[in-house]
């Protein structure tokens, strides 16, 4: 069964390591503004999230590509072809998120492709804001969380 | 690129110019970066006597070589001049993610000539560099000018700024980054104040690279694979924050309390790490790149209202014990006070408790302060700190610190300072080797630049007797010079609780290529450290000055564990300087200052 | 041997009635006795204080202790007080003392004292850290 990456907002400290991690993993470089993972932080309610691409089933990128470049494969990841891409930039604007950037240095498309199947920003994710699991029942990270709860008070009584 | 990416901006307030370029990279590879380069490029370039708040003085922001890299806690830059406070070179050390913005722009530092006629600030945007206009933002506080330039130019920009303590010259303001972030101590926000200068808002779009990439992107997940499996940097300090250690200093009896009066406080623990995470924590926060997360975020309702981060553990004892006080709502009000207006709360809680024992021994009134001021009065801390913040009444004596303020009165030996820097959080003289680092630190009363709190109390990397002096003199040199590394590389001093300099020098190695051995990049910390004692020793601060406060030497401590002691200081000045061969003065001879390429 | 004390006590025409809850593996038991007026001096009990993430697993910030004769027996009586959870912090698999935990008899390391085998007192105060830092 495939693995997606999955986002707890409550565990992210806000430290941006999965941004620095992902753009070296991009480009063997360091630079926040060329990873394809963005954490946004608000910090007067007390959370911050990553946000990444979510290889949507039913993904506005793939539809609106006018040369076909961006395809997704059996893992269920939208990867692009570099070959194909054009630069055109339309899937920046269909991404209903905001999840696909620019690199302006390399002239290309930023977009998460889980590191093949490897991520690296939930690899090294300080504090387990970010997962690569399967999104099962049991994995849900909140449905843990809450079922926890239960778990302490029946062991309190 | 290695690490560094080349270039330093020059800015020139007075004639306002500014100017790019290319960093001297001989002086990269001796000084390797942040404190230590930033030293460097000032000495060079300023005269010895200068007088830190006059034109003459330069302010320095430098970055490292590891700054805004994979590198375990890259985050930080230090502000480098002459610190108004104590005369001695200033290199304050802050994280956040100022620094690393500062290279994405495509620098590694901006050193800051001369004075501004009016208010600027400075805006960077990659390439694109101008001195701005900063008349609506002067008078504002931290918070409030960090918000505006955010609005006006996008939420990816990072502010470094003062606030109305910088600008009005409190001799301990601090330069605050991301908010609440500091280059806290010895004053060099009030230099950048001095200047005219407001704020630093920076925006960066380019990438930062490595001599080795994929070696340094192997150092770099060992080195966090190790932090992740010690419990203190993998779920201690995430935990509890360096507030945690209110208990610990407190049970082993060198928890100086008002005043340093005593050193055991009855109610430490309702102001300790775990009442906080009790009352007021939200979460925790990590600076740049940081896998520690020891920041707090904490939130107040009520009397004590406001949101903001902190207090750490330096800022919860001066704020806390050693004005006998235990109301941590008003301890965190007094630390976001300091923290918007832009001050060091450990002077500021230190020359609060000053002058409590000053106002306890009738050398001064209830007239003069503007209220009375009994240790424990949580009230008058929280007054007090907007007041000094603002210089009015009072507090603006206490703007000086509490050596100016407690000489001007006929008493400076109340002043629980060394060189003019207030000592921070461990007794002396109960923890002989943290003594021994107040008197030798190059910045006067500073507890990080030989944390000897490590091996004496917390046991890492080994544990020595607090109360031996054996040992001592040689562990700190060792301690000074490794810190001098990392302050200088752009890493947290946290990292070293959990890896070494092995580690540390890899990560050197594999990100700038220079093949230097482990020993080479100490023995770089080691000609810092000597750098900064020259330039101390030129502005006339000799043996004499690496001493102690009196009460330190003569007044052992009344109760608890350590009741009964001094601080032996004397037993471990002579070994100190045989260890860094100097002579028995403190003077680094001919031969040392040849050694070290000096 | 050791238990943990929660106690009541009422004068009763000039003596002190004292009322003791035992509760050792989870038996209860309440055992009342009419003591001598000078038993607050004679039955002191050594203290215990759990600091930072202990304090999650003890629930309490302190506890009266009387029994164990040094540092090792302490930690074995509060293992099978507490269970696994905190037994994995302050003790290996082999019963040592783990190196995770800081000790302090009356503010003093028990590395400077006699380790595992340092012995203690009716009036002693044992404070328990686990491996903490700041700066």
């Amino acid at each position: 069964m495939s693995k997606v990456l999955m986002i707890s907002p409550k565990k992210c400290i806000g430290c941006k390591t999965c941004e620095i991690v992902c753009s070296f993993g991009k480009t063997l470089a360091f630079n926040p503004k060329h990873a394809a993972v963005t954490v946004h932080d608000y910090e007067e309610v007390g959370i911050a999230v990553p946000m990444m691409c979510m290889q949507c089933e039913d993904a506005a990128c793939i539809k609106v590509c006018p040369v076909s470049a961006l395809s997704r494969d059996e893992e269920g990841v939208v990867s692009i072809n570099f070959k194909k891409c054009i630069g055109c930039k339309m899937c920046i604007s269909a991404c209903p998120f905001g999840n696909i950037s620019f690199d302006s240095e390399k002239k290309r498309i930023v977009k998460c492709d889980t590191c093949l199947g490897e991520p690296k920003c939930a690899e090294f994710c300080p504090s387990g804001a970010i997962e690569f699991t399967e999104a099962t029942g049991l994995n849900i990270a909140k449905k843990k969380d809450l079922a926890q709860r239960f778990k302490e008070i029946f062991e309190e009584v | 690129m290695n690490g560094w990416v080349g270039t330093i901006l020059r800015v020139n307030l007075s004639d306002n110019i500014v100017k790019k370029e290319a960093l001297n990279d001989k002086w990269a590879q001796a000084f390797i970066g942040a404190r230590g380069l930033g030293t460097k490029y000032y000495i060079s370039e300023v005269g010895h006597d200068a007088d830190p708040l006059s034109e003459e003085n330069n302010l320095i922001f430098m970055t490292g070589p590891l700054t805004g890299t994979f590198s375990p806690s890259s985050g930080r830059y230090n502000v480098v001049t002459k610190g108004p406070l104590t005369g001695t070179i200033a290199a304050s050390n802050s994280g956040g993610f100022f620094g690393p913005e500062l290279k994405y722009a495509g620098y590694d530092g901006i050193i800051i000539e001369g004075k501004a006629k009016k208010p600027v600030y400075l805006y960077i945007n990659d390439d694109k560099v101008e001195i701005k206009d900063a008349t609506e933002l002067w008078g504002k506080n931290t918070f409030i000018t960090t918000n505006m330039l955010l609005e006006k130019y996008g939420e990816d920009y990072k502010v470094a700024c003062i606030g109305p303590a910088g600008e009005k010259r409190v001799l301990y303001a601090g330069v605050m980054n991301d908010k609440n972030r500091a280059a806290g101590r010895t004053g060099v926000g009030a230099v950048m104040g001095y200047k005219n200068l407001k704020a630093v808002v920076v925006r960066g779009s380019k990438s930062i690279e490595v001599k080795n990439p994929e070696d340094f992107f192997k150092t770099c997940k060992d080195a966090r694979r190790k932090l992740k499996e010690h419990p203190v940097t993998g779920t201690g300090l995430g935990q509890y924050g360096t507030e945690i250690l209110v208990n610990i200093i407190n049970g082993v009896g060198s928890f100086p309390t008002r005043n340093w009066k005593e050193s055991i406080y009855d109610k430490a623990d309702d102001t300790g790490g775990e009442a906080l995470a009790e009352k007021y924590l939200i979460r925790n926060k990590g600076c740049f790149g940081c896998p520690i997360g020891c920041g707090r975020l904490t939130k107040l309702n009520g009397k004590y209202e406001g949101l903001g981060e902190g207090p750490e553990y330096e800022a919860a004892w001066a704020l806390g014990a050693d004005c006998g006080i235990n109301d941590l709502g008003a301890i965190c009000k007094a630390n976001f006070i300091c923290n918007e207006l832009g001050m060091d709360p450990i002077t500021l809680g230190s020359t609060i408790a000053c002058a409590m024992e000053m106002y306890d021994r009738g050398i001064i009134s209830e007239k003069e302060i503007g209220r009375p001021l009994k240790f424990g009065d949580a009230e008058a801390l929280v007054e007090l700190t907007e007041k000094i913040g603002k210089r009015e009444g009072f507090g603006d004596i206490m703007a000086q610190g509490s050596y100016r303020m407690a000489e001007k009165y006929g008493c400076p030996e109340l002043s629980m300072s060394v060189k003019k820097q207030e000592m921070p959080a461990y007794d002396g003289r109960g923890i002989q080797g943290i003594g021994l680092n107040y008197a030798t630190s190059n910045r006067g009363g500073c507890h990080v630049r030989g944390y000897m709190i490590s091996p004496e109390v917390l046991g890492v990397p080994e544990k020595l007797d607090q109360f031996e002096t054996e040992g001592k003199a040689a562990m700190l040199k060792v301690f000074q010079d490794l810190t001098a590394v990392v302050d200088s590389l752009g890493l947290c001093l946290f990292t070293t609780f959990g890896i070494g300099l092995p580690e540390i020098a890899a990560l050197y190695r594999t990100a700038t290529g220079f093949d230097y051995s482990d020993e080479e990049i100490l023995q770089m910390g080691e000609r810092i450290w000597n750098m900064e004692k020259l330039y101390n020793l030129k502005n006339g601060f000799e043996k004499t000055d690496d001493t102690l406060p009196p009460r330190l030497l003569k007044e052992p401590i009344s109760e608890g564990p350590a009741k009964g002691r001094v601080s032996q200081l004397d037993k471990m000045l002579e070994e100190y300087y045989k260890e860094r061969g100097w002579d028995s003065n403190g003077i680094p001879p001919e031969e040392k200052i040849r050694e070290l390429g000096l | 041997m050791g238990f943990q004390r929660n106690s009541s006590g009422r004068k009763n025409q000039g003596a002190w009635v004292i009322s003791i809850e035992i509760k050792r593996r989870g038996v209860n038991r309440i055992i009342t006795c009419k003591c001598p007026s000078d038993l607050e001096s004679r039955v002191i009990l050594m203290k215990v204080k759990f600091y930072a993430n202990l304090r999650d697993i003890s629930k309490v910030k302190e506890m009266d202790v009387s029994g164990p004769k040094n540092i090792k027996e302490l930690l074995l009586f509060l293992s099978s007080e507490y269970g696994k959870e905190l037994k994995r912090k302050i003790l290996t698999e082999n019963n040592e003392i783990h190196s995770d935990i800081i000790i302090l008899v009356n503010g003093r390391h028990i590395d400077h004292l006699q380790w595992g085998e340092t012995k203690l007192c009716s009036t002693d105060v044992i404070s328990l850290f686990p491996r903490i830092a700041g700066g």
